[in-house]
């Protein structure tokens, strides 16, 4: 066992996977307790859709004005992060009492992947770069790449240090937080930031449906595992990496692709849990 | 004693005032032209259907909205008015494993203050809240797994745990039998007279306020006007109120009024 880890992350790339994916488990891991617990899974991977139509914005207007595009471009990551800021806004706000927010996410979600899509089939590179994201491929991550998602992860975490007990009233009680002084709009619109932030700059390194997961499946996991918030977030933390590592690995042995396999052992870690929930009645 | 709570006897200073207010919302109207004043040791209930502006009129007193006419005041120095806020059960998430120890200490986070974390002297404060409701046992539970009354009454610990001057309740008994809803009526007819705090609770059951408040506003039925109880549940004044036949009665020293 040893010796196909050893094996399996012998190579630069994938110690470079393995670190990403790290990063990208336990920072969606953590916030998507969160994300569960105020019922916007669906948040997620709208944000997740619109930061890559960002991404092949930014491709097609290379190609309209004659910008010379490379693949670690700035422009790339600006188009992620200035369509991100477009679904905070739109997400986080209730515009109109008539529709349901909800909606909004769907309105997002269906936007951006159509937007995407055309935006892909009239620029040079873009369609490579786009599917990349949305299926991902972690083994393709650059040093460059993690050292950037380093620190908007560093970023983040330090936000959510300083003004946790904020996130959770306003996230647990936004009427009593109001009635006490908060600004319940603000801190809700500060939290979907740190979520677009986090899901711009991973899916870069992991991918749409692996970031999409991984804001799920390891808040899923925590939940089930134990009786109190406090401790769902450090277990949030541990589903999120454990599986980087395990999937990874099935995936070199197994010649399967690394994305899906990480998502499978997630949800088997999941099952786990629930089992273990059962268990305990 | 703090600033802005009286046990007993005429009402003390004025700690809220409404001049000529409307509320609304946007360009939409939902309350005109409301002039009342809250005193230091009043117990004051709003009665009224749904939809007829109670949330609304308790989140101006909160001073989460601003009026689109007319003017609040806010008398003498924040102490003298801070509210402890208890909201309708039926808003609260009931999914967050959160304790009850957890929740109460949320009445502590305004006075914290921002990037700090609650101490001991806030755990203290909140086990104190919890024991003057009477589930100090309950501290280390989960929040979800209480019945609605204890949940109740652990979230006018909370609100108590934000030392405030003013408790501000928004229909406490909803949803709750009859020996609930007298439990949690009893409960702040206590906090009004033992820990000397001014109440203002909203119901939509008229006859749940009645027994306990000593004021009474009607929201809904023409103008809005805080009276005396003894003035405002009369046959007469009812009558005149609804355009229906009232009758109002006394039971084992409770006024009650039928319909």
């Amino acid at each position: 066992m040893l010796a196909l880890i050893q094996e399996t992350f012998a190579a630069d790339f994938m110690r470079r996977a393995l670190v990403a994916g790290m990063l990208a488990g336990a920072l969606c891991g953590y916030l998507g307790v969160y994300v569960v617990l105020k019922r916007t899974v669906f948040v997620g991977v709208a944000l997740a859709e619109m930061s890559s139509a960002g991404v092949a914005l930014a491709f097609w207007a290379a190609t309209v004005f004659g910008f010379p595009m490379e693949e670690h471009s700035p422009l790339t990551m600006t188009g992620a992060l200035a369509l991100m800021l477009v679904g905070v806004l739109l997400f986080s706000l209730r515009w109109t009492k008539t529709v349901p927010r909800e909606s909004m996410i769907g309105v997002g979600y269906a936007v951006a992947a159509a937007a995407g899509l055309l935006l892909i089939s009239h620029s040079a590179k873009g369609e490579a770069h786009v599917l990349q994201l949305l299926f991902g491929n972690i083994l393709y991550v650059s040093s460059r790449e993690i050292w950037e998602f380093a620190a908007a992860a560093a970023l983040v975490a330090l936000i959510h240090a300083l003004f946790a007990k904020e996130f959770l009233f306003v996230s647990f009680d936004p009427e009593t937080a109001n009635a006490l002084g908060y600004r319940a709009r603000f801190w809700e619109m500060l939290f979907y930031l740190t979520l677009g932030l986090t899901i711009a700059f991973a899916i870069r390194v992991a991918g749409v449906l692996l970031v999409f997961s991984l804001l799920v499946l390891p808040g899923v996991t925590a939940l089930l595992l134990t009786r109190h918030l406090r401790r769902a977030f450090p277990v949030a933390i541990l589903a999120g990496v454990l599986p980087i590592g395990i999937g990874l690995t099935l995936s070199y042995a197994l010649d399967f692709p690394s994305a899906a396999s990480i998502v499978v052992v997630s949800f088997l870690l999941m099952l786990l849990a629930g089992g273990v929930r059962l268990a305990r009645g | 004693m703090p600033a802005g709570k009286q046990t007993h006897g005429a009402p003390g200073a004025p700690l809220i005032s409404f001049e000529g207010v409307c509320l609304g919302y946007g360009s939409k109207e939902v309350l005109t032209d409301l002039r009342f004043t809250i005193h230091q040791g009043d117990y004051i209930g709003i009665v009224g259907p749904n939809g007829a502006g109670k949330t609304t009129l308790l989140k101006a007193v909160l001073g989460v909205i601003r009026p689109l006419r007319g003017r609040v005041t806010r008398h003498g120095e924040r102490e003298a008015h801070r509210c402890g806020y208890v909201p309708q059960l039926n808003t609260i998430d009931d999914t967050y494993p959160l304790t009850v120890l957890d929740v109460v200490l949320m009445g502590r986070y305004p006075l914290i203050g921002v990037m700090r974390r609650p101490g001991k002297a806030d755990r203290e404060r909140a086990l104190h809240a919890l024991e003057q409701v009477g589930i100090a046992d309950l501290a280390p539970r989960l929040f979800r797994d209480l019945s609605g009354g204890q949940r109740q009454r652990a979230l006018m610990a909370r609100a108590l745990a934000s030392d405030p001057s003013i408790l501000v309740l928004d229909e406490p008994t909803n949803d709750m039998d009859i020996a609930g809803e007298r439990a949690t009526m009893e409960l702040i007819d206590r906090l009004h007279h033992k820990n000397s705090l001014t109440v203002l609770v909203v119901s939509h059951i008229l006859n749940v306020l009645v027994p306990h408040v000593r004021r009474i506003a009607f929201l809904g039925a023409g103008d809005f006007r805080l009276l005396p109880i003894d003035e405002a549940i009369t046959e007469e004044h009812l009558e005149r109120l609804y355009q229906t036949p009232i009758t109002v009665t006394v039971v084992d020293g409770r006024r009650v009024v039928l319909w």
